[in-house]
């Protein structure tokens, strides 16, 4: 890892992302390149303002999420996807989905019927909850947290979720909840629970964020052995639980904003780290600012794609944020991952 | 207002591919543009002119263009397999689905009317608000499960775009020629009739939906019997117990040497229906949509059932348009 570099610059330049994608989001749209104009046009750049909102919180809490799995796994894939935490949520989902249509008729004779007014977001958080505390319980070794037991134990959690999705979808038969799922499965901008639901993540992720900052150096020692960091005065045990369970909270939020996406947990942290170095106040800071910069532009790319293919004169819908952050991030990921490879090669 | 009425011309009349379905298909979007053979319902302009619908019920668009109102369209769902081939020289603008809505796009249309479809997450409370920011009324329609429902989602847009007239008469006309199908000579016993979504498994259409209707007023039964679910998975072993004499495949928009590859992987298969040469695709792109399209389909389950139309050297297995309710003949405008 490159050593630790002033903060000054990296800062600047993902701020700088950030405010240009923004402004981008701004000006491309659905229906029109450039500031909206014409009798709708206040709603359009309220409606504009909100997916960038949405997609910022999201990238942000996605970003510093997979800042701190990283950091606690001592693992560079470690990311909420790859712990099981966003296909516990579409488990959720998909379950709840399923519940609310079986028990809709009981509920309604018996007075439940408020429980199903609650959205899809609320299975999906709860999935999410879930996913997290049998990793987490199961990831203990001794009564404490083992890196690499909980990466082993999110991937089977991860698997038996995939499971359990397409159980559910089979028992569900073409349509309906099954077709929800798959498109909720792509991440998508428009599964937000609305402006309260936003309020709630965006929150979090500020409270989350602000507390990993504060912990930054002692996340930064927890990088040595148990042993060494115990030496300097870090409690690492409390320290994993701390970082996993507010990673836990900013994976679950984004994931009820924008569903499950993939890779910006991924990338946000490989790309803050090679414009910071490895001090974690550092790679917090800057990762944030990424991961929201690369879901808005996500964004705009579906807004622009959108609206070429109607130019063109074959209207399609917008692309969702999740295929283009799997189809870059995929790509951005092998580049980056690939020195490092060779190196552990050698 | 959309100022052509000239047909798509992205649609083939019963012959090969246009460049631009090529095109669309390498977009990913030929299932909606593929294989249009139907007339569009003929509506004037001047009975439209002061309507501007988008739909997001391809089924309801169906109806919306069976009753004229082709021209009040501004904007569709994806995939809305009804609007790919109406009379306009530009395809629809695409206003997103039912869980993922282009907000933005929808206000640029300005419409007078949404209609949305009735499903378990409700109508979204964004769109509800713009309805009373905007100024457009939201039809809110349950999708149609069984025939009565296709009856009724006609009669309720001819009463929501003042097209009642319209509407009876074409309801009637469906009448006419579900009538006509059921009062067909049939055989001794009701052939057994599996209607195939997928192959490999076989997922087929089971009980209380509008293809066990059809199977029924087509003359047949339902092979899959009184199955507990409506799409019914079937293993090679299931698929061999049901023994059904007639496998239609339903396969929207399906190119011709896909349906071959699938009507053949039922020619391993020791079925009634594979000896007597009655396993039959159809790839009409809205064979699957429960709207005023079913009488054609109907009319051509009721052949294949009957044995009029089956599997032979000459035709072979691919039956690319349902086309043949008299409603909707091209140039012919509904009463």
């Amino acid at each position: 890892m490159k050593a630790r570099t002033p903060l000054t610059m990296p800062l600047v330049v993902a701020s700088l992302a950030l405010v240009g994608v923004a402004l981008l989001r701004l000006l491309v749209g659905t229906s029109s390149w450039g500031w909206p104009a014409g009798d709708h046009a206040s709603s359009i750049v309220a409606l504009r303002v909100d997916r960038l909102l949405i997609a910022a919180v999201a990238g942000v809490a996605l970003a510093v999420s997979g800042v701190s799995l990283q950091a606690l796994l001592r693992n560079p894939l470690a990311e909420p996807y790859l712990l099981g935490l966003s296909t516990g949520a579409a488990a959720g989902m998909i379950v709840f989905a399923l519940f609310q249509r079986v028990a809709g008729p009981a509920a309604d004779t018996t007075g439940a019927s408020w429980f199903l007014t609650l959205g899809d977001q609320a299975g999906a958080w709860i999935g999410a909850a879930l996913s997290m505390a049998v990793v987490f319980a199961l990831g203990r070794r001794r009564g404490v947290l083992d890196p690499l037991g909980v990466l082993l134990v999110g991937v089977i959690v991860s698997t038996i979720n995939g499971a359990l999705v397409l159980l559910m979808s089979h028992l569900a038969g073409p349509g309906g909840v099954r077709d929800d799922v798959a498109r909720w499965m792509m991440g998508s901008l428009s599964v937000s629970s609305g402006r309260s639901g936003w309020l709630v993540v965006a929150s979090l992720t500020a409270v989350g964020w602000a507390w990993l900052l504060w912990r930054g150096r002692a996340l930064d020692v927890a990088t040595l052995t148990d042993d060494e960091a115990a030496a300097l005065g870090v409690n690492v045990p409390r320290l994993r639980t701390e970082a996993f369970v507010i990673a836990a909270v900013l994976a679950g939020g984004a994931v009820t904003l924008a569903g499950p996406v993939a890779f910006v947990g991924l990338i946000a942290p490989h790309l803050a780290r090679a414009l910071t170095g490895a001090g974690h106040r550092g790679v917090l800071l800057v990762a944030g600012l990424l991961g929201a910069a690369l879901l808005v532009a996500a964004d705009v790319a579906g807004a622009a794609v959108k609206l070429g293919s109607e130019q063109l004169g074959h209207p399609i819908g917008v692309v969702p944020v999740g295929v283009w952050t799997a189809l870059v991030g995929g790509v951005a990921f092998v580049v980056l991952l690939r020195p490092r490879l060779g190196r552990d090669l050698e | 207002m959309r100022p052509d009425s000239r047909p798509a011309p992205g649609c083939r009349g019963g012959g090969g591919w246009s460049t631009r379905c090529v095109i669309a298909f390498l977009l990913g979007v030929a299932a909606s543009l593929a294989s249009c053979d139907r007339s569009t319902g003929n509506g004037t302009a001047s009975d439209a002119d002061s309507l501007r619908i988008v739909s997001f019920v391809p089924a309801t668009t169906r109806v919306l263009i069976d009753l004229g109102l082709d021209d009040a369209l501004v904007g569709v769902a994806e995939h809305d397999v009804a609007a790919a081939c109406i009379g306009s020289a530009e395809p629809l603008p695409v206003v997103g689905n039912y869980l993922d809505i282009d907000y933005e796009r929808l206000l640029t249309l300005s419409p007078t009317h949404v209609v949305f479809p009735d499903t378990t997450h409700g109508v979204p409370e964004r769109l509800r608000s713009l309805e009373a920011a905007s100024e457009f009324e939201l039809h809110v329609e349950p999708y149609p499960v069984t025939l009565s429902d296709v009856y009724g989602l006609v009669a309720s847009a001819g009463s929501a775009f003042d097209r009642i007239d319209r509407a009876n008469s074409l309801n009637l006309r469906m009448r006419q020629v579900l009538r006509r199908s059921t009062d067909q000579p049939g055989t001794d016993a009701p052939r057994s009739v599996l209607l195939v979504f997928a192959v490999d498994p076989v997922v087929a259409s089971g009980p209380g939906s509008v293809n066990d209707e059809l199977i029924h007023l087509a003359g047949g039964r339902n092979a899959v019997g009184d199955a507990a679910v409506s799409a019914v998975t079937l293993d090679r072993e299931a698929l061999i117990a049901a023994a059904p004499d007639v496998v239609v495949l339903l396969l929207p928009g399906a190119r011709d040497a896909e349906a071959e590859k699938k009507v053949a992987w039922f020619d391993a298969m020791p079925l009634p229906a594979v000896a007597s040469g009655r396993v039959v695709a159809i790839t009409d792109p809205e064979v699957l949509l429960p709207s005023t399209n079913l009488p054609g389909v109907l009319e051509t389950l009721a052949a294949v059932v009957s044995g009029a139309m089956a599997k032979d050297a000459q035709a072979g297995p691919v039956i690319r348009s349902t086309e043949g309710f008299a409603g909707r003949e091209a140039g012919e405008t509904l009463p």
